[in-house]
C-alpha cells in the first residue's frame, strides 16, 4: 500500500473516521495509530512486523534502563544494546550479502574460488528510517536531552507513525514524541494546510516524478544510449528523485497535519543551492541533521583541525552513502559529496580570510555538477555501469535520440521550478488569506492534474527501497 | 458507543480536539471538489459533443499499437492499397516483416496486435480492411501460447473499439480506475497526449523512444514491430508446452467469419515455438489445431508449409522472433502468398 494508490486513500479515510471516534482518549488514539501503522506496514510484508515490534520494544526497554541507571558504564551498556540491536538488524538485512559477495569477488580475483551463498535476504521496507529514528531516541535519552517514554504503546505509536514510517522524515523524540503528550488540536487551518501539502505532494510525485521516471529509465535501463542523452537521463533522474522524495515528504506532512501532528521539513529548494554545504542544508534535511548530530559531531566535527575535519566529513558521507544501500555506487556517491564538501570547507576558510567570493552562478554551476555526477553513480546499477555511461556520454550527440527527449525532460524541470518557486513564495498561511476563488481554483486545478495522471500503474517511491 | 463530549479539553487523557470553525477549510473543500466536478462535467460534455479532438491513443504502448492498427485497417492509410492483410496476436505483429514482403514484390499490411484480444477482435480489423473491397486475402496468424489463454482483456477490447469507432462514449475502466471514472482518460487521450509526449519504458523505450515514435515506425513499416528483448533461455517458460485451445476460441472464430465478406480468401498460420518448448509430435498437434481452426473459420485453404518449431536462438521471447529470424521466416512465407 503506497500513498499514490487507491487502497491507501480508502485506508486513510477509514483511519480518519476512527480517529474522530477516539478523540477523547489518548491511549485509544495511540493504539489506533499503532494498529493503523502495523496494517500499513504489514501490507508490504507482514513477516517484518515482528522485527519492527521487537527492536522497538527493546529500544523502549533500553531507554528506561538508561534513564534509571546512575552508573555511567551501565548506561553505556544499555545504550550499546540498543545500538547493536538496531545497527545489527540494519547490517544483517541490508549489508550482510553485500559484504559476503564483495569478499567472494575479491577472493575470485586473487584466484581463490569461493562459492557464493545461496541465502536470499529480503530488505524490510523503511528499515533504514525507523532504526535511525529509534537510535536517535536512545542516544538522546543517554544524553539526557529527552526523558524516556514510560508508555510502550505511545513509544511504538511514535516509532511506527505511518505517515513517516517507511521513508521519513526521520524525526527526533524531542519533536514528534513530545507531540503525543499534548492533546492535539485539529483546526480548520491545520486541515487546509494538510490538504495543501497533500495536493502539492501528489502533484510532485504523480505529475512530475512519474513522468520523468521512464525518461531516466531509458538511459539507466537496458540498452546502450550514448552522447548527450546520458546528460538528459541524469537530469531526468535528478528531477525524478526530487519530485518523488520531496513529494513523499509533503504527503507525509499533509497526512500528519490532518491528524494534528507536525512533521519536519525535509526539502527546501535544494537545486538552487550555490554551494555544496547549502545543498545539504536543503536536501533530505532530517537525514543530514541526523548524521551531523550522531556521527560527525561525536567524531570531533571541525574542532580538531583541518585534517580531522576532512576525514570526519569523508567518513560521515561514506556512511551516508552506505546508509542508502549495499552497493559500491552509493559509496562513490557519498565519496563525491564528501570530497566536494571537504574541498568546499578548506576553500571557504581560505576564501573568507582573503575575502574571495565566487559569483553565485559559478558556485551554483559547480554545486550542480557535483550533484549530477553523484546522481549518475547513485542511479547506476554498478560502478562499471556508471563508468560505461560516462564514457558513452563523452561520445557526443547521438542521432538516434530526437529532441523530444530533451523537451520532455525540460517540461518536467519546468514543472519542478514552477512548483518550487510557488511553494517558496506562497506558503499555506499566505494562500489562506487569498480570495477564496483563487485558492480554490488553484487547488482544484492541482487535483485535476493529479487525477489526469493518476495511472493504472502505481510506481513506488524511490526511497522506499532504502 | 457514543463518544464523550470532545469540548471538555481540560480532561486528562484527551487525544485531540477538532476546532473546525477556524479557517476556510469547509468552504475550500466544497470549492475544490466543486471545481473538480465542474472540470469533469465540462470534459464529459466536450467528449460527448465532439468538441475535443479524436482520441490520440498514445498513452501507452498497447493503446498506441491498437490505435495505429485501427488506422491502418482503413484503406485511406495505405498507399498503395495492399490486397493482403495479416491479422492476429503479437506473434503476427512481430514475426511478419512487411518490408521483407515488399522487397519480394508483395504489397501487404500487418494488422497483428496483441494476444489480450480475441480472434473476434482480429476479425474487426480484418473486416474494416476488407470493407467495400473485393478479392482480399486475409492471413490469420495465431500463436499456440495465445490460443490456450482462457480470457481476453476487456480494457484492450474497449480501446480497439474506441479506435475503430472514435465516436463511441468513453466507458469507465473499473471501480478503482478513478481517472477513467472521471472521464479524464478521454481528456488524457484527446488533449494531453497530443501535447506531452509519453516515453516508453525499458527496451521498447530504448528502441523506439516515445509512443508517438512507436506509432510513426509502426505505420512506416507496414505494421511490423521489432522484438527488443535479448534471447534469455532462463526467461522461457519451463518445460515443453502441451498446447490446447481454450474454449472461447470456437465461438470467437464464428464471429470472426461473420465479420468478413464471403469472397475473402482466408488462410490460417500457426506461429512457431522455440525447440526447447516442443513436445514430441508438436507438428502433428499443430496440424490438428490448424484443421480445427479452419473448420471453425469455414475456410478450405490448406496449411501454409511453414515451420512450427524453430531453434531457441531465433527467439527474443517464447512468442516473438528476433528481427533477423522474423525476416527469414517472412522470406520463407513470401512465395506462398504470390498469386498463382
Amino acid at each position: 500500500m503506497i500513498f499514490n494508490s487507491n487502497p491507501f486513500l480508502v485506508f486513510f479515510a477509514v483511519v480518519s473516521l476512527l480517529y474522530w471516534l477516539v478523540r477523547c482518549n489518548a491511549r485509544w488514539r495511540d493504539g489506533l495509530i499503532l494498529g493503523a501503522s502495523l496494517v500499513f506496514y504489514g501490507s508490504w510484508d507482514w513477516r517484518f512486523l515482528a522485527l519492527l515490534l521487537l527492536t522497538g520494544g527493546l529500544d523502549h526497554l533500553c531507554a528506561l534502563k538508561i534513564e534509571a541507571e546512575a552508573d555511567p558504564s551501565m548506561r553505556r551498556r544499555w545504550l550499546g544494546l540498543s545500538v547493536v540491536s538496531n545497527l545489527g538488524a540494519l547490517f544483517f538485512f541490508k549489508f550482510s550479502l553485500f559484504f559476503v559477495h564483495s569478499a567472494v569477488a575479491l577472493l575470485d580475483r586473487l584466484g581463490l574460488h569461493a562459492s557464493r551463498p545461496s541465502l536470499q535476504v529480503i530488505l524490510p521496507a523503511g528499515i533504514s528510517f525507523y532504526t535511525f529514528q529509534a537510535l536517535s531516541y536512545t542516544v538522546d535519552v543517554h544524553r539526557r536531552k529527552v526523558a524516556a517514554e514510560r508508555s510502550l504503546l505511545r513509544f511504538l505509536a511514535f516509532l511506527t507513525f505511518f505517515p513517516q514510517l517507511v521513508a521519513g522524515p526521520i524525526e527526533r523524540a524531542s519533536f514528534l514524541l513530545s507531540q503525543f503528550h499534548v492533546p492535539r488540536s485539529i483546526t480548520g487551518q491545520a486541515l487546509g494546510r494538510g490538504v495543501w501539502f497533500l495536493l502539492w505532494g501528489f502533484f510532485l510525485k504523480v505529475v512530475v516524478a512519474d513522468q520523468l521516471a521512464p525518461l531516466s529509465d531509458l538511459v539507466f535501463g537496458p540498452g546502450n544510449p550514448g552522447g548527450w542523452v546520458v546528460l538528459w537521463g541524469v537530469l531526468a533522474f535528478a528531477g525524478q528523485i526530487y519530485g518523488d522524495f520531496a513529494g513523499y515528504s509533503l504527503i507525509a506532512r499533509g497526512l500528519a497535519c490532518m491528524m494534528g501532528f507536525e512533521l519536519s521539513e525535509n526539502f527546501y529548494q535544494p537545486y538552487l543551492s550555490t554551494d555544496i554545504q547549502e545543498f545539504w542544508r536543503r536536501w533530505h534535511q532530517t537525514l543530514s541533521q541526523w548524521f551531523r548530530d550522531y556521527v560527525y559531531i561525536p567524531l570531533g566535527g571541525d574542532r580538531l583541525g583541518g585534517g580531522r575535519t576532512v576525514s570526519n566529513i569523508l567518513l560521515t558521507f561514506l556512511l551516508a552513502g552506505l546508509w542508502h544501500g549495499a552497493n559500491w555506487t552509493f559509496l562513490v556517491w557519498g565519496l563525491c559529496h564528501g570530497l566536494a564538501l571537504a574541498g568546499y570547507r578548506l576553500w571557504s576558510g581560505t576564501a573568507t580570510s582573503r575575502r574571495i567570493r565566487f559569483p553565485r552562478p559559478v558556485g551554483w554551476a559547480m554545486t550542480m555538477t557535483v550533484v549530477m555526477v553523484g546522481w549518475l553513480f547513485f542511479r547506476s546499477d554498478s560502478l562499471s555501469h556508471a563508468l560505461g555511461l560516462i564514457s558513452a556520454g563523452l561520445r557526443g550527440p547521438d542521432p538516434a535520440w530526437g529532441s523530444t527527449h530533451l523537451r520532455a525532460v525540460m517540461v518536467g524541470w519546468a514543472m519542478i521550478a514552477g512548483s518550487d518557486w510557488f511553494l517558496r513564495t506562497v506558503d499555506w498561511e499566505r494562500a489562506s488569506r487569498w480570495p477564496a476563488w483563487s485558492r480554490v481554483g488553484l487547488q482544484g486545478a492541482l487535483l485535476a492534474c493529479i487525477v489526469a495522471r493518476w495511472g493504472r500503474e502505481t510506481p513506488n517511491f524511490i526511497y522506499f527501497q532504502f | 458507543m457514543a463518544p464523550p463530549d470532545p469540548s471538555s479539553s481540560s480532561r486528562p487523557g484527551l487525544a485531540h480536539r477538532y476546532e473546525l470553525r477556524s479557517g476556510p477549510w469547509a468552504r475550500d473543500l466544497i470549492g475544490i471538489v466543486g471545481v473538480f466536478v465542474a472540470v469533469v462535467v465540462v470534459l464529459g460534455a466536450m467528449s460527448l459533443t465532439g468538441v475535443l479532438p479524436a482520441r490520440a491513443l498514445l498513452s501507452d504502448p498497447d493503446s498506441t499499437i491498437l490505435g495505429a492498427k485501427a488506422e491502418m485497417a482503413s484503406s485511406s492509410a495505405l498507399a498503395p492499397a495492399p490486397s493482403i492483410a495479416f491479422v492476429g496476436d503479437s506473434s503476427c505483429l512481430v514475426n511478419i516483416d512487411v518490408p521483407t514482403l515488399r522487397s519480394e514484390g508483395i504489397e501487404a499490411v500487418n494488422l497483428g496486435t496483441l494476444s489480450y484480444l480475441g480472434i473476434d477482435d482480429f476479425g474487426r480489423l480484418a473486416g474494416r480492411f476488407c470493407a467495400g473491397r473485393s478479392g482480399m486475402v486475409i492471413v490469420l496468424v495465431v500463436h499456440p501460447e495465445g490460443l490456450q489463454t482462457a480470457t481476453t482483456s476487456p480494457d484492450h477490447r474497449r480501446i480497439l473499439q474506441s479506435a475503430l469507432e472514435p465516436g463511441t462514449l468513453d466507458m469507465p475502466g473499473g471501480l478503482w480506475d478513478a481517472s477513467s471514472m472521471a472521464m479524464f482518460d478521454g481528456f488524457r487521450d484527446r488533449v494531453l497526449d497530443r501535447w506531452i509526449p509519453t516515453p516508453l519504458r525499458g527496451r521498447l523505450g530504448a528502441r523506439y523512444g516515445f509512443t508517438r515514435d512507436l506509432r510513426r515506425e509502426v505505420l512506416a513499416t507496414g505494421g511490423t514491430l521489432e522484438e527488443t528483448s535479448l534471447f534469455d533461455p532462463g526467461l522461457l517458460p519451463k518445460g515443453p508446452g502441451e498446447y490446447r485451445m481454450a474454449r472461447r476460441i470456437s465461438g470467437e472464430c464464428g464471429v470472426f467469419r461473420t465479420r468478413l465478406p464471403r469472397d475473402v480468401r482466408l488462410w490460417v498460420l500457426v506461429s512457431p515455438i522455440p525447440a526447447s518448448r516442443a513436445l514430441r509430435g508438436h507438428e502433428a498437434r499443430m496440424t490438428e489445431i490448424h484443421r480445427q481452426l479452419s473448420a471453425w473459420l469455414e475456410t478450405d485453404q490448406p496449411p501454409l508449409p511453414m515451420p512450427v518449431i524453430l531453434p531457441d536462438p531465433s527467439f527474443g521471447t517464447v512468442t516473438h522472433l528476433l528481427p533477423p529470424a522474423a525476416r527469414e521466416y517472412t522470406r520463407a512465407l513470401a512465395p506462398h502468398l504470390k498469386p498463382r
